[in-house]
Parts: structure tokens; sequence; C-alpha cells
């Protein structure tokens, strides 16, 4: 239950339109909820009263003092009728809701967990629920029961219930489906917890959320539903309570005579409380919904300064991308995340830069913010240098053109990076036609397999599709992709993280000679040091936004002169690692960063004036700046 | 007097059933199965570190479920302490779970994000009824997070609001609140940071030291298996291809796979140059693993008897093309008819002609790729090559072995080149 109130919290947190529009769907509830629970009390007269005192009320009387609403043929308040309507209403609604819920729920737990013959018999019965048109069936089942019970609410609310049954039994067998295969519902059994439990505090306590959200959704069909059924005459019976629909199915012939209130006011308290219904579930759905959750950033709110300037290695050599001062930051609900802060570097032609840096440093964003591919609520700062041109004023238009042939990027999950529905063959063709369309198609299939070829994928293979590879090939599949435009800088983003140490090693194997080959600059981005040292001329060091340490690889690993960059280094396990070594503490919120240096909180070599000032950028010598005290 | 072996896992073997198709289900045809452990057996004695090491597809975490009875087992048996675990029913096996616990690889799917720290910590207490009441049970999660590094500060918090390396420690506390006597720990810490991996394997050291713990580590990291483990099983396609005492095997690695996974490792050491004369190709297809030595396509050092077949001469044709430019492949492509009868694993290849080509055409081809290089391994299987009018017949050896563990001087290796070395 906690978990729910948890779940709901962002649902009241919400501002402007998404807040408006949620009490406005709650207020409109809730009147026709008190309308509902107070019917006795607040409506002037009984729901087929039509007379009071022995006389008779007038027929179809215009509204008035007396009748508010004004009064049907049969001489009924039409007043009276739309408070008893909505008693019942939310009486046949609530109890169909209830019992839905109380046979849909269980069956689709037991059935999504155990699944075999049981989930087989079940879907089928399910499918089949859902594949007959539900009106129809709703019809059926209340004639059914008008034979046996009558028709009073009970009935209507049995037949709304069986077509409801099988929604809430999909919805939570797919929640089960997805969650069943979660390493801590694994944890559970193999706690030892019998099945019930694991099935309770596992696995239901987190699926429960989408029973709400379709609880009011349905609702608000369920009021549609049964006012259908009551237009069609088979719903409530007119004797045993007062229906909308009913109401509604005796005013069409009243229009046409032009007694306007009697079809209009039960169709305005449909509209409204079946709009309140569908606002409250769908901002449930919006708060429950995580993808659904974003906040913008605005450019205004990032203020114009920045921390220090980060100061750009001294190299020599012409610098195919130059990077200065970069600032990436992105918006969340609780306020402005400065993933990267301010970002100096340079990548020359043929060079190998490694970005090495833990969760958290911002070294995925760098990645995504030299080549502008952002989401939606960050903003960019700064100059990135490429061809003459600043990457970060270029409008996307512009970026779109550049990224292929001119910019490259290299993914860290191959397994979902290509489409699976084109053969290999079918992924060149487009990217080659969509760049050089002058190509003919022995061009373009020549360096399709040429490009492969380069990366040890068999030209026989060409014309298969992604799932016949596995994740080795399919990377190696992506490189080629991305080096057959002959891009002159490369952006990899942990190409090999999700990859096999064999796979990783002639992956990486596989970029050296592309380095070599074709002078191709690469910005590789890894948290892994051990690749750092083997495969990359310069190495970046990164932490909480920023470059805290950068220059040649022999002199950063050999002598590092950051004392995070000494600390990772000691920290990491090799083959000669003798003893265990770790730095204390977590890396930092980027959302309020340490004040002064952002590593001060767990510096071994931590001074007063760390926690103060931010340190400068002060160049060692060699193209190796660092930004540290120790060394000002 | 000899203990008795915490854990002993005996033959084990785990198939998992490829569903065919439909009318394959019907016709009763037996549409193969991914043999994910292929018959292993290993015994871990109390206090004693195994890792068990392997890429994926290696078939160690499907062990390491085989070691807690959360798989079903194809044949072969488990015994725990003495006791008898393969036949067990699920009812019989709950309350010895408490004795055999597991840490997961992603600290974040871990823990269940319903539960609080305290609420998931303590419930292995509650299942196994081992504390009186509320008060007792919140008392011991209070010392079993102490001794794990947390504080009780984070009792009340759900698992969204903790770090990495505080979400694998609650799992650890949740792992031996019990006190259990093995933990099966199925990649550890290769989800988290560098920095953080220290800080928990000296945890996990701690806790083996102060709670006479016994673990199967599962990784595919050497370099932390080497600082953890006493003792090392190396797996590969579904069996153990090398297992001996820690020390032993990287000092000395005798398995060319081990061999390959020990120089892949990247080093931080900037000189140490990339080029690692790594193994050709890829793990192969766990359903029809390669005939003799499943290592055999991919080891530099195969020779006669390792299991050559018609699927290495698919490969072999592969590498030749990829070594020439697209121009010469479509030539030579066109001499050689369909290749999919190669993929049926047999000791007799039969390779079609394509086209106007004749088997003679297609011999000399074989020829040209074996005078381009005549050591690699494949032509030491190769019996005989015969032109048959439209097609050319390869003969391969069919006197393969399928290595089982040879004993080498107190390490087991399943590989050929020690089978003269010593008895089996």
């Amino acid at each position: 239950m906690r978990g729910l109130r948890r779940a709901l919290a962002p649902l009241f947190a919400a501002r402007g339109l998404p807040r408006v529009l949620l009490w406005v769907g709650i207020s409109l509830t809730a009147v026709f909820v008190i309308l509902a629970v107070f019917a006795p009390l607040i409506a002037p007269y009984g729901f087929d009263q039509y007379a009071a005192d022995g006389v008779r009320f007038p027929q179809q009387a215009a509204p008035s003092i007396h009748h508010l609403l004004g009064t049907t043929v049969q001489s009924d308040d039409v007043l009276s009728r739309i408070i008893w309507g909505a008693r019942t209403s939310i009486e046949v609604v609530l109890l169909a809701l209830l019992l839905s819920i109380v046979v849909g729920v269980p069956l689709g737990l037991v059935s999504g967990y155990f699944g075999g013959w049981l989930d087989r018999i079940l879907v089928l019965i399910n499918d089949s629920l859902i594949a007959f048109p539900y009106l129809l069936l709703a019809i059926v089942i209340a004639f059914l029961l008008q034979g046996s019970i009558g028709g009073g609410v009970a009935t209507a609310a049995f037949a709304i219930t069986v077509i409801y049954i099988p929604q809430y039994f999909r919805v939570v067998r797919n929640s089960v489906l997805s969650v069943r295969e979660e390493p801590y519902v694994e944890a559970g059994r193999v706690l030892g917890a019998p099945p019930r439990t694991v099935i309770r505090r596992y696995v239901f306590a987190n699926v429960v959320q989408s029973v709400p959200v379709l609880a009011s959704l349905n609702a608000a069909d369920a009021i549609l539903t049964l006012a259908a059924l009551s237009f069609l005459g088979i719903g409530i019976d007119p004797s045993a309570a007062a229906e909308w629909g009913y109401d509604i199915s005796r005013g069409i012939d009243d229009a046409q005579a032009g007694y306007w209130w009697t079809g209009l006011f039960p169709g305005l308290a449909i509209i409204l409380l079946v709009t309140g219904l569908t606002l409250v579930g769908e901002s449930l759905n919006d708060s429950i919904n995580p993808l659904l959750r974003q906040r913008r950033f605005t450019a205004m709110a990032m203020p114009k300064a920045g921390l220090e300037p980060a100061l750009a290695p001294e190299t020599a050599g012409t610098s195919v991308i130059k990077v200065r001062d970069l600032r990436v930051w992105y918006g969340s609900e609780r306020g402005p995340v400065q993933a990267v802060d301010g970002v100096s570097l340079d990548v020359r032609q043929g060079e190998m830069l490694g970005v090495v840096g833990e969760s958290g440093c911002g070294k995925s964003t760098l990645a995504r913010g030299l080549l502008g591919l952002l989401p939606a609520g960050a903003v960019r700062d700064g100059l990135v240098e490429f061809d003459g041109r600043n990457l970060v004023e270029l409008p996307s238009e512009e970026m779109r053109w550049l990224r292929g042939p001119s910019l490259g990027m290299v993914f860290q999950e191959p397994m979902t990076r290509l489409d699976p529905l084109m053969r290999v063959s079918a992924h060149f063709a487009e990217a080659l036609r969509t760049h050089e369309p002058e190509l003919s198609d022995t061009e373009v299939r020549r360096r399709s397999l040429d490009a492969l070829a380069g990366m040890g994928i068999p030209p026989t293979r060409f014309g298969n599709y992604p799932y016949e590879f596995s994740g080795g090939m399919r990377q190696r599949i992506l490189i080629a992709l991305t080096l057959v435009l002959g891009p002159k800088f490369v952006v990899a983003d942990e190409p090999t993280t999700a990859l096999d140490v064999l796979v990783e090693a002639q992956i990486l194997e596989i970029l050296a000679d592309v380095k070599r080959n074709f002078d191709t600059s690469i910005l590789f981005i890894t948290h892994n040091l051990g690749i750092v040292a083997e495969a990359c001329d310069r190495v970046a060091v990164m932490y909480a936004g920023r470059v805290v340490e950068q220059g040649p690889v022999s002199a950063v690993f050999a002598d590092p002169q950051h004392p995070y960059t000494r600390e990772l280094l000691a920290s990491t396990i090799s083959l000669r690692t003798t003893g265990l070594r770790y730095i204390e503490g977590s890396p930092p919120d980027l959302l309020s960063p340490p004040s002064g240096c952002r590593f001060h909180p767990r510096c071994p070599d931590v001074m007063a004036v760390c926690s103060e000032r931010f340190p400068p950028s002060v160049e060692l010598g060699g193209g190796h700046p660092v930004e540290c005290w120790l060394h000002v | 007097m000899s203990e008795r072996p915490l854990l002993e896992l005996d033959d084990v073997r785990v198939h998992f059933g490829l569903r065919g198709s439909f009318l394959q289900r019907m016709a009763g045809r037996d549409v193969g199965s991914v043999k994910a452990v292929d018959g292993v057996t290993l015994s871990l004695r109390r206090g004693e570190v195994l890792g068990v090491v392997g890429e994926s597809g290696s078939g160690k975490t499907t062990l390491g479920r085989i070691a807690l009875r959360t798989v079903p087992l194809t044949s072969g048996t488990v015994r725990f302490d003495g006791t008898d675990l393969t036949g067990l029913r699920e009812s019989r096996l709950r309350p010895l779970r408490r004795r055999m616990q597991m840490v997961f690889q992603d600290p974040n799917a871990s823990l269940n994000p319903a539960m609080t720290i305290a609420q998931a910590v303590g419930h292995p207490l509650q299942i196994h009824k081992l504390a009186m009441g509320k008060t007792e049970r919140e008392a011991r999660v209070a010392e079993a997070l102490e001794r794990v590094g947390l504080g009780t500060g984070v009792m009340a918090k759900y698992p969204s609001d903790l770090s990495g390396g505080q979400k694998q420690r609650a799992v650890l506390a949740r792992a031996v609140i019990c006190g259990p006597d093995l933990l099966v720990a199925d990649e550890p810490v290769s989800m988290l940071d560098m920095s953080v991996r220290a800080r928990i394997l000296e945890l996990m050291l701690d806790l083996k030291r102060d709670l006479g713990l016994t673990y199967l580590y599962i990784t595919h990291d050497l370099a932390t298996a080497k600082f953890f483990c006493d003792t090392i099983a190396i797996m590969y396609l579904g069996r153990v291809v090398e297992y001996g005492p820690a020390e032993q095997i990287y000092a000395d690695p005798r398995h060319p796979y081990t061999q390959a996974l020990l120089r892949a490792i990247p080093e931080p050491d900037p000189g140490r140059a990339v080029p690692r004369d790594l193994p050709r190709g890829e793990v192969p297809d766990a359903a029809l693993p390669p005939l003799g030595c499943s290592f055999h396509p991919r080891c530099p050092v195969a020779f006669e008897q390792c299991g050559w077949e018609s699927r290495d001469l698919a490969d072999l044709l592969e590498r030749h093309w990829v070594s020439r430019p697209a121009e010469t492949y479509e030539t030579e492509r066109a001499v050689v008819g369909e290749l999919d009868e190669l993929e049926q694993p047999a000791t007799t290849a039969t390779l079609a002609a394509g086209g106007r080509a004749t088997g003679k055409d297609v011999e000399d081809l074989l020829e040209t790729i074996r005078r381009e290089n005549p050591t690699d391994p494949l032509w030491r299987g190769v019996r005989n090559i015969r032109p048959d009018g439209e097609a050319v017949t390869v003969e391969f050896r069919d006197d393969h072995v399928d290595p089982p563990l040879y004993d080498v001087g107190g390490v087991k290796v399943a590989c050929l080149k020690y089978r003269d070395d010593t008895a089996e």
C-alpha cells in the first residue's frame, strides 16, 4: 500500500495544465459521487414520482421553479431523475468494477506466473471473450440474467462485469509476464519463499499500479456501456431505478417535438461524469507511467557564466575537433542536472582519445552533446569546432547532413541498434544512398563488402538479417556501417561494454587498424582503464561533469597528477593486483554538486581551499592539463 | 579424516529443448536442444572459493542455478552437504534454501522495488521463521546491515534511493542474514564502477572469514577471479575445459582457450600493445556444437584428431573471402554452389560447383586457398580431396576425439594435447 502511495505522489506534484485537468476530473467525479450518495436528501422527488400531494406533475413541462430541469412525458421530474440516475450509475459501476477486479486480477496473476496449460486455457477463454463484440455480449448476459434475477442493478452490473474481466486479466497477466523474469522475483524464490508469497509480495506488489489506471478508465467506459444498454431497453428495468440512457431514449421523440430538456440533461450528465473519470484515469496514467514524465529545460535557465574555464591541452598537430568549455545541462523533476559543466579537449587527426570515468561523470552526455543527439529537455553551450564551424550553433538540419559522412557514432548496445526487419545489405544501401546518391549498385555493394571484410564479416553473410549474428558481429557491422561513409571523426560510446572479453579484444584490434589505415580520429568512451591504456593515444579523465586530467596515455598512467586519476588506477583490478583499494564515498549528485572542487569530499589529499573554490586548470607541459589545487 | 564436500555436482546436464515448427512437433521429430551445461563434475569443500569463469554461452550462469536447484536437471546429481537434492520436490527443498543463497549480477534489479531495505533484508527471517516477532527481526536486520557497512539509516529507504554499491551490499545482507553455508555469486561486481568493486570484493572476503562461507563465484573476469578464488574452473560451451588451483592455472594455463582469455585481459599498462593472437571466430551455436573438441574451430594449435568437419570448411571459405577484395569474392563465389549443405556436421563434405564450373574448378580453388595459408590447422584434418564431376568431396579424418578432462600435474585439462601426458 505504501508503494501505491509512492506511485501516486507524482500525480499530485504535477504543475500547469496536467494539474488543472486532474482537479477538473476529480471535481466532476466528486460532484456526481456526492449526488449519488446523498440522493435521498438532495433529490426533490422520487425517481419515478409523477405526482405529489395527489396532484400530478405537468407533462413535458419546460424548466420552472418547481421542476428546475423540466419534466418528462411521464411527468417525472428531470432533475430528480438525473440525481437518482447518478446513484444508479455509480452503484452499477462500482459493483461491476469490484467484481471484475476480484475475478480478473487473481486469474491474471496466477495465469501469468505459472504459465503452462492453465495459462493456455485461460488465455483462450479470455481472448474469445474479447473477440466477441462486447455490447452484444453484455446484451446476451443481461437477457439471461433478467430471466432469473430480474432487471435491477445487479443484472446490469454482472453484464458489465463479464465484459471487463478479460481486460483486467490481460493487463495483469502482461504485467506479470514482464515482472516474472526480473532478478528480484527469482531472488524471492531463491530465498525460499513459497509461491503464494512470491506472487503476493514480489509480483503483485509490482503490478498493482496498473490496476487503478485501468479501473478509472473502465469506470468511464462502464457508464457509457450501461447507458447504451438502457438506451436499447435491455439495461436497468425502468421500474427498478432511474437511468440516464433510458431517459435519452425517451427524450429522442421529445426532441422532435421541441421538448429539448428531457434528453439534453441526461446526455450532459453522462458527458460530464465520463469526462471527469477519464481525466482522472489519464492523469493517473501519466503519473504512473515513468516514460511519460519529462521536464523541459529552458536555455534561459542555464546561467551565462559557467565554472572556471577549462584549459585545452597544448598539443601540436592539427585538431580535427576542438571542444572549448562545453556545457550540457538538462532538466529533471528536481531541477537542472549539470551533466557536462565546462569541458575542453582536442582530438587530432588519426588519434584515439579515451574519455574515461565512472557512472554519472557525464561521459555519455559528452558524446551525445558533441554530436547534437541530446534529448528534448537538454541545453548546450560552448564551442565544438569541426570543419571551421561551431556545431553547437549549427541548425539541426545541417547537423543531420554532417552525421554520417563526417561524424560517425558507435553506440553501446549492438543488439538493439540494427533494424531487425532489414537485411545487412539494406542497412548499407540506405546509409550509402542517403549520403552518396550518385553511386551505382555495384559500387554500393563493393564498398559495403569491403567495409564488412575490414571488420572480419564474411561477404557470404551480406544478405543475412541482424538476428542471425552474434552481439560481437553486430557491433562490427555497426562499426562498418559507420566507417563506410568515411567520417573524419567517430565517437564510440562504450562500444564493447556489453561484450565478452575476447570479442572486446577483437574489436579493439579492429579499431586500432582503422585508426592506422584511414587516419580516423576516434573519441573512445569507456569506464575500463585497461582498454584506454592499450588502445588510446591520449586520455581525458572525467569526474562530475569536468575533465580533471588529460594528457598522453603514457604520461597520465605512469604518473597520474590528479588524486582521482591516481585512486582510479589504484582501484582497477588487473591480473597483477595484490591488494584491494577503493575510493570512499560515491560520485556526487549532479543536481547539487559539492562546493569548490567536486572531488574534495572523497579526496585523500584534500586541503582547506578545496572545499571553498573551484581549482583552476593548470597546464603541466606536453599537453597535460590538470584541475587540482595541488598543482596551483 | 576426510571432510565431506559441501557441494557436489556429478555429471550434471541441463538441456533446453528447442521449439521446432508446429509440423515438426506434430511429427514427433526431435528438433534438438541447447546443451547449456553438458556434463560437469565439480566439488566444493567448506570454506573454498571456486571461480567458474567463462564467456556468454559457456553455461556458467546455468551452473550456478544448478547448484541452487532453480533450474530442472536433465541428468546428473547435485548433493549439498551429503543430501541428494536432485529429485527433491520444491516443498522439501525450500527449508534447505536458507543454507544456500545467491548474489545477483544486476544490483538495480535484484531488490524488490516494492519493499523497503528493512523488509527485503528481513524477509528471509520471516520465510524461515527465524525471528520471534518484529522487534527481533528488525534487530537482526540492523545487525546484518552494519555487518555489510550500511548504516541503519537505509532501513526505511527503497532500492531506488540507493547507489549501485549500496544496493549490492543490501543484497549481501539479505543473503547472509540466515547464516547460509554456500553463497553463489553470479557476477556480483561486473555492473559496478571500478572504484566500488574492490569494496564489495573486500566485503565478500570479510564475510567469508567471519561467517565461514563457501563461495561459488561466477564471472567472465579472470582478473577479479584471480584475486578472489582458490580454485578455478574454465567453462566453454557447457563443459569445463580446465580445472585446478588458481595459482597453477594463472601461472601455467594449459588449455588454449584459457591462454587466450588471459592474454585478452586489458591491462592498465600503456607498454602493452593491442594485437594478442586472438582465437578466430566466435562461440559456436550450443544447439549443434562442433564435432570432437568444441574449441577446435578457433584453436590456434589444433591438430589431426581435434574434430574437423564440414562446417570448418565453410569457415575456411569465409575466412578466405574476408581477406580478398569484393571483386575476387564475386568471381570465386560463382565457382562454388550452395554452401548450406556444409552446415550439417559431417566428416565428409560435398562442395557442389556453381553455374558452369566443374568439380575440378572447385578443387583448384581449394588448392589456391591452401597455398595461401598452408599452416591453417584445418589442413591437418583433411584426408582427401576428390573432384567428382560437378562437385568436390572433401574427406576429413573420422578418428576425432572429444577430449575428457585429463589430469595434468594437479590440473584437469580437456585438451587432446595432454592425452598422452597422463592416464585418463
